[in-house]
């Protein structure tokens, strides 16, 4: 194998399939990223077993051929070269290390064949359908704050994905649901052609955190493959193909109130703002802070035996009965950050029943969190 | 009137008014006899604080019709034997116990050997005995006691509210619990455990069966802030635990002695204790210890207290003194463990030192001056008579007195006089140099403070929006439950959710990140154990300790004079100071005679 490659170009595709390689593993060809050479094309692959990603790139091929080598050691050295710098990379079969040239700097790289490099067999899928980027990447950024990492409920570890009745979109919709147990984020689009029989699936963490990234500044067309077990995206160059958790999701329709007939009104900036200045007075571990709802005024407060107290009052919109409800302050400001938009709109129940959060200006994302009592 | 022989009912009735005090001294007496007849499982179940009502149910020995008949009559035993009072192995000798407790509530007692396949009951309501019965039962003797002092009203009166009368009977149980590891026992007032010590086995165990008991009674920190001894001399033996001087309580509550397993409060033995901790404890506190002391039993003489809670020893002042010094000795092996820098070279000065100088180490004296010379006055006075070889092997001197009297520094961790490498704080005493560890001293403080603030506020609590379902080993989902208010109170709400499963609907907020069914899992594991749990305590304490690590000061930092006294002062003020979260100590000290031994100054 021998090839030539421009700094920048190699650089970015090992930016976006490096990550995948974990830092620690037992098996060495785990830490290995595929390079494979042919038709004026390096397609570099890394993998987890359970997480693929592949990138194509253009480059100069002199003598195709494939090789592995060690994923971070090849993207810290490629990171350091200069900018718009031409690289050699050569290989020679029956040798096992890999050279890499760029100007003056020479790295002798050690490899594993090709043949030990596990590549996961994605087969075909029985459902296929396409999502302008920009939608999925904010069905995913609405809702992944709130997946949970706890093991014993794994099947909470990640995003639930599935196609359901919707008040905005007709005739359904494609919802991604996540909940770590103390709050649950939900966000939907209205349903890609051809995905109605899609199956319901849960996204891991790790794909969902790799799929955000890969998204970042893609603005065209994704397509997505799903069978109960696996999921493929494409777009351009990258495709990736990931295990999906074997677990069924809980029926989450049920923990989002429905009822909660009081209604506040807030300035999402001036209450994000409050609860942030307020949670100062919070010890790291326990950062719960009280809200006092009452006619057209909130007060927020926060107390602790070391830090001592806080207390401010903003104005807002309320015409319900006077409520006071404690949060932890984090999962209110994670939430805030998330929903975007001028205003945000709290329905509460009483103290101890979950509240719903929204924005009239996205119907799409809806935010369910638990009080604290305090 | 003449004089005559008062009618047996009113015999046993006189008798009772001893023995029989309230409701705790019916299940002292119960728990008792089920000990001698070799159980090793008492079950004690409490209605209405055992007012109206006391089951004691074991699997001992039993008793045959003829002596079931026989042990409700006054002075019937089968405990003495050969006649001789002096040679007193069980707890019970006087034949007095059933009897009372018949002449003053209605008493049955089914009782079956386990080699025997039938079982027999008899009553005594009042003083009245009924006939022998036939009756059904497991092995071993169910005593049942109903409307304690029904015959004697004016007693009723004396009874106190129910808590009061359920500490009384728990503190009995605890004690009987501590002397008998391989008996397991439970204590339920009305369907509620109260208590439950799992039976130790003693094969299966890293540790003694004494100090998995002490730790299932007494809890893991005194354990943990506690040493345990171990001597013999005479043909005495004295084992058990001894708290840290660091450890200490505002009365004598916690401390259990036994002597040939039997509980005594006995003043000689607290005594010796006190003397034993003088000058390394506040003379208003008193330490936390579990001593069990074994002598000859012609060496004592069990006979001289109606609830038998008292001793008298043959050579009074042999006991006192292997108590005393067992316990002395292992708190000067203690100082020198907190003092690694003397350990290495001067342990022999040191020891020495300690042990045959009164140098006034006056423990947390607040707010007052400590007089070292009153210390040494009422040592003397106690150590003499005790002859007791270690305590005063050289008088002391003269001129420390005097010295120490007029110049003794107020504060006990002295006045700081620098820091070096900007980690440990140097402070000295009339008497001593101390060396201060900075940040393990302020952790510990930092540590302290946050706890005290957990017990203080209610916990808060984070709902949960998907309650957990945890599935547990059969049975011990119920135990849990049993205990479910206390764990509310630590922050934690589980409900029932059908058999073996419970639901958590609400979580500690302090222990977000926690694992909540492994938790659950752990604590009623340990719940069913061990009938009690600290765990999710410990967790809160675990987390207060991580934080108070990355709160306090660090090694590094920089520190004026104030404020290196204001730590001291701080440390003072603080109980367990002298220990980091860690269990390292947070300061060691140097004695003046010590240092001037190092230089061959004396
Ligand atoms: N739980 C029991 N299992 C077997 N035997 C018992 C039990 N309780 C009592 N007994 C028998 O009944 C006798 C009388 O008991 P009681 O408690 O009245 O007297 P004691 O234990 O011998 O002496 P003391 O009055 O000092 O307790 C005992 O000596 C014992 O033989
Ligand atoms: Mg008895």
């Amino acid at each position: 194998m021998k090839l030539s490659i421009e700094k920048n170009t190699f650089l970015k595709a090992l930016n976006h399939v490096q990550s995948v390689v974990e830092r620690r593993t037992t098996i060495p060809i785990l830490s290995h990223i595929l390079l494979e050479a042919k038709n004026q094309q390096l397609q570099l692959t890394a993998t987890d077993l359970d997480l693929m990603v592949s990138e194509n790139v253009q480059a100069t091929v002199k003598t195709p051929g494939s090789i592995t080598t060690p994923a971070h050691i090849l993207h810290d050295i490629v990171r350091k070269l200069p900018d718009n710098t031409p690289l050699q990379l050569e290989w020679n079969a029956g040798n096992n290390t890999l050279h890499l040239q760029a100007g003056r700097s020479k790295f002798a790289l050690p490899t594993l064949p090709r043949e030990d490099f596990p590549i996961t067999a994605t087969g075909d899928m029985p459902s296929v359908f396409q999502v302008p980027a920009g939608q999925f990447k904010k069905l995913l950024q609405q809702t992944s704050f709130a997946m949970s990492n706890e093991e014993t409920r794994y099947y909470l570890n990640g995003i639930f994905f599935h196609i359901g009745d919707s008040q905005l979109y007709s005739p359904k919709s494609l919802k991604a649901v996540a909940t770590d147990g103390h709050r649950l984020a939900r966000s939907e689009m209205i349903m890609p052609a051809k995905s109605e029989k899609m199956p319901s699936v849960v996204v891991p963490r790790k794909t969902v955190q790799e799929l955000m990234k890969l998204l970042e500044q893609e603005d065209g067309v994704v397509t997505v493959g799903l069978s109960p077990q696996r999921m493929t995206v494409t777009f351009k160059e990258i495709s990736l193909s990931s295990k999906l958790i074997d677990g069924n999701f809980p029926d989450y329709e049920r923990v989002i109130p429905t009822n909660n007939q009081n209604f506040l009104e807030v300035d999402r900036l001036v209450f994000t703002a409050a609860v942030d200045r307020v949670a100062t007075i919070c010890s790291d571990k326990l950062r719960s802070i009280k809200l006092q709802i009452q006619k057209n005024n909130l007060i927020f407060s926060a107390a602790n035996s070391e830090l001592g107290s806080a207390v401010e009052e903003i104005e807002v919109a309320y015409e319900g009965t006077p409520i006071d409800i404690g949060f932890n302050a984090k999962y209110l400001a994670d939430i805030m950050q998330q929903l975007g938009g001028k205003k945000a709109k709290i329905a509460l129940s009483d103290a101890s029943s979950p509240v719903l959060i929204s924005t009239p200006e996205d119907g799409a994302a809806v935010y369910v969190l638990m009080p604290m009592r305090i | 009137m003449p004089v005559r022989i008062l009618p047996d009912h009113l015999i046993n009735m006189i008798a009772a008014g001893e023995v029989i005090e309230r409701p705790a001294s019916v299940i002292k007496e119960l728990v008792e006899n089920a000990i001698d007849a070799g159980a090793n499982q008492i079950a004690v179940t409490l209605e209405n604080a055992g007012k109206s009502r006391i089951i004691v149910r074991d699997n001992g020995h039993g008793m045959l019709p003829k002596d079931l008949e026989l042990s409700v009559e006054r002075h019937a035993t089968s405990k003495l034997v050969d006649d001789d009072l002096s040679v007193i192995k069980t707890l019970g000798f006087r034949g007095e116990a059933l009897p009372s407790i018949g002449a003053i509530a209605r008493l049955q007692l089914i009782s079956r050997p386990p080699e025997s396949d039938s079982a027999w009951e008899i009553s005594v309501a009042g003083g009245k005995k009924g006939t022998l019965q036939p009756a059904r039962a497991n092995p071993g003797t169910t005593v049942d006691v109903r409307d304690l002092f029904f015959a004697i009203p004016a007693r009723l009166k004396f009874l106190k509210a129910d808590t009061t009368e359920i500490a009384h009977i728990t503190e009995i149980v605890c004690r009987l619990a501590l002397v008998n590891p391989h008996i397991g026992f439970t204590l339920h007032h009305h369907e509620k455990l109260i208590l439950r010590y799992a039976r130790i086995q003693e094969r299966l165990l890293p540790t003694s069966p004494y100090q998995q008991r002490v730790e299932q009674v007494l809890g893991v920190e005194f354990i943990q802030n506690s040493r345990s001894i171990l001597t013999e001399r005479d043909g005495m033996s004295l084992q058990g635990f001894i708290s840290l001087p660091t450890y200490h309580r505002t009365n004598s509550q916690e401390q259990y002695i036994f002597v040939n397993n039997r509980p005594v409060r006995d003043r000689q033995l607290q005594s010796a204790v006190r003397v034993a901790y003088q000058d390394v404890i506040a003379h208003n506190r008193y330490p936390a210890v579990v001593l069990y002391l074994a002598v000859p039993s012609d060496q004592i003489d069990v006979n001289v207290h109606p609830a038998k809670t008292e001793v008298r020893f043959r050579q009074a002042d042999r006991v006192r003194s292997l108590v005393i010094s067992a316990i002395k000795s292992r708190l000067v092996e203690q100082d020198i463990r907190t003092a690694p820098i003397i350990t290495q070279q001067a342990t022999p000065y040191f020891k020495s030192s300690f042990s045959s100088k009164n140098n006034g180490f006056p423990g947390f004296i607040l707010g007052e001056k400590p007089s070292s010379f009153h210390w040494q006055q009422n040592q003397q006075q106690d150590a003499k008579p005790a002859n007791q070889p270690f305590i005063m092997a050289e008088q002391p001197s003269h001129d420390h007195v005097t010295h120490s009297t007029n110049l003794v520094s107020p504060h006990f961790l002295g006045n700081a006089v620098a820091q070096i490498h900007r980690t440990y704080i140097i402070a000295q005493t009339e008497e001593k140099m101390v060396i201060v560890d900075q940040h393990a001293a302020h952790e510990r403080l930092v540590y302290e403070k946050m706890k005290n603030a957990l017990t203080d506020q209610a916990i808060k609590r984070q709902l949960l929006l998907i309650p957990e379902i945890v599935n547990l080993p059969a049975g011990q989902a119920e135990m849990i439950l049993e205990k479910a208010d206390d764990l509310q109170k630590l922050g934690l709400t589980i409900e029932s959710f059908g058999l073996n499963t419970i639901l958590v609907r609400e979580v500690p907020a302090m222990l977000m990140g926690l694992k909540v069914p492994q938790t659950i899992i752990d604590l009623a594991a340990q719940i069913y154990e061990q009938g009690d749990s600290w765990l999710l305590q410990n967790h809160l304490h675990e987390v207060c300790g991580t934080l108070a690590c990355h709160s306090s000061i660090r090694a590094g930092h920089t520190m004026t004079v104030a404020e290196m006294n204001a730590l001291l002062r701080q440390m003072e003020e603080t109980p367990n100071s002298s220990q980091c979260n860690h269990g390292r100590p947070t300061y060691i000290e140097l004695r003046r005679e010590d240092m001037e031994k190092l230089f061959g100054r004396r």
